[in-house]
């Protein structure tokens, strides 16, 4: 078994009440190194297209990278997968915090969760040993206290990962929680988890996780700390990524007003200041880090006083995602209700770039007279009202009152509101979409059309490039074969990143190359070379997209809202005038990755090339649809 | 304007380089004086940082502009570190 590997994952089918322990092959783990790319290889196996997302043939997987649990820089990751219910495509959330480690330590890469439980249950992990537990007295409860349960019963140090209410009510919001405060927030997996019954996974280890050349690893860290100048690391460490609030809304970077206002504009630089960098950790009491993570870059706030008081005395602190989801989406600079509608979030357990833009969708709505204080219950629903969009919060996560017609988000939500409400659904496929505008950034057109999980920011692209990969581009030069290189490579080495386990940020600060150089001496693979690594990239977005290829689904068919792209454009600010020519954009990086330009399907060069010739017929018989004109 | 004129522009930058750079003590935003024909790579290096080095965007009036866009009296620039996401 090579390093950075417990050697097995669990299988627990939850219909039948039976657990097993199942190895995986080395030639697997070199293919997909861990997270989702070993998730997609296993649920593509696994799970049969056509299953009902919320359904017992759904596997609900999580899973580390081989420089989880280690020292690496920055090894805290896990991932949680499935086919998700909001977008009927693949789905992935990636979270930090103790747990990815902790359930290594505990002796498992991964757990695979199938069946339905006819109760509500948890499974627990106790140094290699697995049992389904009764979870009667933990069901209905919020976050923290569920968590805070479960340590009482099984000890502080036990790890937890779990789902609040939002996710036992199956809402398309809900996220996996751990630590209070860490989420795996996306493609809605949490509804998944919950209509497994599945409260919670608690683990609880001592093991270690093997390393080959241990002593290489903490050269290569040392060298790494000792030599990085990334300024944006220095921003990490004392704000979190609440330092890039205001100058995100300042350049373009942040929608605004859901989707339809400018920075400049609509939420000028007095009211961001208010929710950005200092003003925000100034109602913090301290940092804290995921594991062994040198950064830091979360914080614990200060409970408050007043209307937004937090209900525990250690909540956490907002990252940029969610100050500009409730902030600039919504047109509120009251940080204290942004404070507070997090912790709402977290103790619902719901992802907040989805609360935040679902409640801008409706503070649009309202504003316009789709909705009225009838429907509402008395809520006044306009830009800005931080009260409102607070309580409109906690609705949604206890999906009660008006919050109730939004707990499956901005898609569901618009179905039932009639047409002239489609108008303001900016989402894609179902997913609403990160808090960063391809107008100002348009490779994330790509990222948020094409990529197997719509609508996310971190599934790679220019936006999350490391700063040792360069490539010499107009941003708006749609047709550059460069352009399209470009995004292929940022592509496979943030897949290669996510699989391996490691945070983002160890990658944006630190570079590739470095993280390259620790799955090396974690692994022991010293013969596999940085291409062999970035085709392992190319091979898990490829197993990715096929997913949803056997679905039938084709990425040109998504729904392309028109605020994202500039139809029309804006008429003031840092993105006045501007239009993508996405189309352009995507036919050049299917033409780079030698996908078909019409079905989207790889050619059989491609996959040969990849080791997954096998998926040639299965692609043939899934019928994907062609689109002749995008 | 006479050859050796100066002009005024107003400049903020990221939060931690507020806070470690000392042309700005801390403040939000400050005035710097600049030979007429500065642009905005003079502006980053009279208070002691290389654009390029450090891969900063800017934002000149509420536009993005580039580094060798030049600077009118008056203005209003922001340096701002490169994206990520989170």
């Amino acid at each position: 078994m090579p390093g950075g590997y417990m050697g097995k994952i669990l299988c627990v089918d939850l219909s039948s009440g039976r657990l097993s322990d199942e190895a995986l092959p080395e030639s697997l783990l070199r293919d997909y190194l861990g997270g989702y790319g070993l998730g997609a290889r296993l649920l593509y196996d696994r799970v049969p297209a056509g299953a009902d997302p919320l359904g017992p043939a759904n596997i609900l997987g999580f899973l580390t990278g081989p420089l989880t649990g280690t020292n690496a820089l920055i090894g805290s990751r896990f991932v949680v997968v499935g086919k998700s219910p909001k977008t009927g495509t693949w789905g992935d959330a990636n979270c930090g915090g103790q747990f990815g480690p902790y359930l290594k330590f505990a002796g498992y890469d991964g757990v695979l969760v199938s069946g339905i439980s006819p109760k509500p249950v948890y499974i627990l992990i106790e140094d290699g040993k697995a049992s389904l537990q009764d979870a009667a007295e933990v069901w209905g409860h919020k976050t923290a206290e569920s968590e805070a349960l479960l340590k009482r019963k099984h000890g502080e140090k036990a790890q937890v990962a779990l789902i609040g209410p939002a996710g036992e009510k199956v809402s398309l919001l809900a996220c996996v929680m751990n630590e209070e405060g860490r989420a795996a927030g996306r493609s809605g997996l949490g509804a998944v988890m919950g209509a497994k019954r599945l409260k919670a996974i608690v683990v609880k280890g001592t093991q270690t996780v093997p390393v080959a050349d241990d002593e290489r690893l903490r050269e290569i860290r040392r060298k790494a700390l000792a030599e990085c100048k990334e300024e944006f690391l220095e921003t990490l460490k004392k704000y979190g990524t609440a330092g890039i609030t205001a100058d995100s809304a300042a350049s373009g970077d942040s929608p605004v007003k859901n989707w339809g206002g400018s920075g400049r504009f609509d939420f000028q630089p007095e009211h961001a200041d208010r929710v950005s960098d200092d003003a925000v950790v100034a109602h913090q009491q301290r940092k804290y880090g995921c594991y062994r993570c040198p950064i830091a870059c979360g914080g614990i706030m200060n409970q408050g006083k007043g209307q937004f008081a937090l209900s525990l005395p250690h909540g956490h602190k907002p990252e940029y995602e969610t100050l500009a989801a409730f902030g600039s989406m919504t047109l509120n600079d009251n940080v204290e209700a942004i404070i507070k509608a997090n912790e709402l979030c977290n103790e619902y357990g719901l992802d907040t770039i989805s609360t935040g833009c679902t409640v801008s969708y409706a503070i649009e709505c309202y504003e316009n007279e789709i909705i009225s204080p009838v429907d509402t219950g008395g809520l006044e629903l306009r830009w800005g009202n931080a009260a409102a969009i607070v309580e409109l919060t906690r609705q949604i996560g206890a999906r009660e009152g008006f919050g109730a017609s939004l707990a499956d988000g901005i898609k569901v939500a618009a179905q039932k509101l009639g047409p002239e409400a489609l108008t303001y659904a900016i989402h894609v496929q179902g997913e609403e979409v990160a808090m960063h505008d391809p107008r100002f950034l348009p490779d994330l057109a790509t990222t948020y059309l094409m990529d197997a999980t719509p609508g996310r920011h971190t599934q790679g692209g220019a936006l999350v490039a490391p700063p040792d990969m360069k490539f010499d581009y107009d941003k708006y030069d749609y047709a550059s074969p460069v352009h399209a290189q470009a995004h292929r490579a940022f592509v496979n080495i943030t897949h290669v990143l996510n699989a391996a386990g490691v945070c983002l940020f160890g990658v944006s600060t630190f570079g590739y190359k470095v993280l390259l150089e620790q799955l090396r001496a974690v692994t022991g693979w010293k013969e596999m070379t940085d291409e062999d690594f970035l085709r392992a990239g190319e091979r898990i977005a490829v197993i990715r997209h096929a997913f949803n290829l056997r679905e039938g689904l084709n990425p040109l068919l998504r729904n392309i809202p028109g605020r994202l792209v500039g139809k029309p454009p804006l008429n003031a600010g840092p993105l006045k005038g501007i239009t993508l020519d996405y189309a352009t954009q995507i036919r050049a990086y299917l033409k780079e990755v030698d996908w078909d330009s019409k079905t989207t399907v790889p050619s059989p060069a491609a996959l040969r090339a990849l080791g997954l010739g096998e998926l040639i017929p299965d692609l043939r018989r899934a019928n994907v649809p062609a689109v002749e004109t995008f | 304007m006479p050859a050796d004129a100066t002009i005024v522009v107003r400049l903020r930058v990221a939060p931690t380089l507020r806070h470690t750079l000392p042309a700005f003590a801390g403040a939000k935003e400050i005035e710097v004086h600049l030979a007429q024909g500065a642009t905005v790579y003079d502006l980053a290096a009279a208070v002691g940082l290389d654009m390029v080095q450090m891969g900063l965007l800017c934002v000149l009036n509420g536009q993005t502009a580039s580094a060798e866009a030049t600077l009118q009296q008056g203005d209003e620039v922001r340096l701002l570190h490169r994206l990520a996401g989170g």
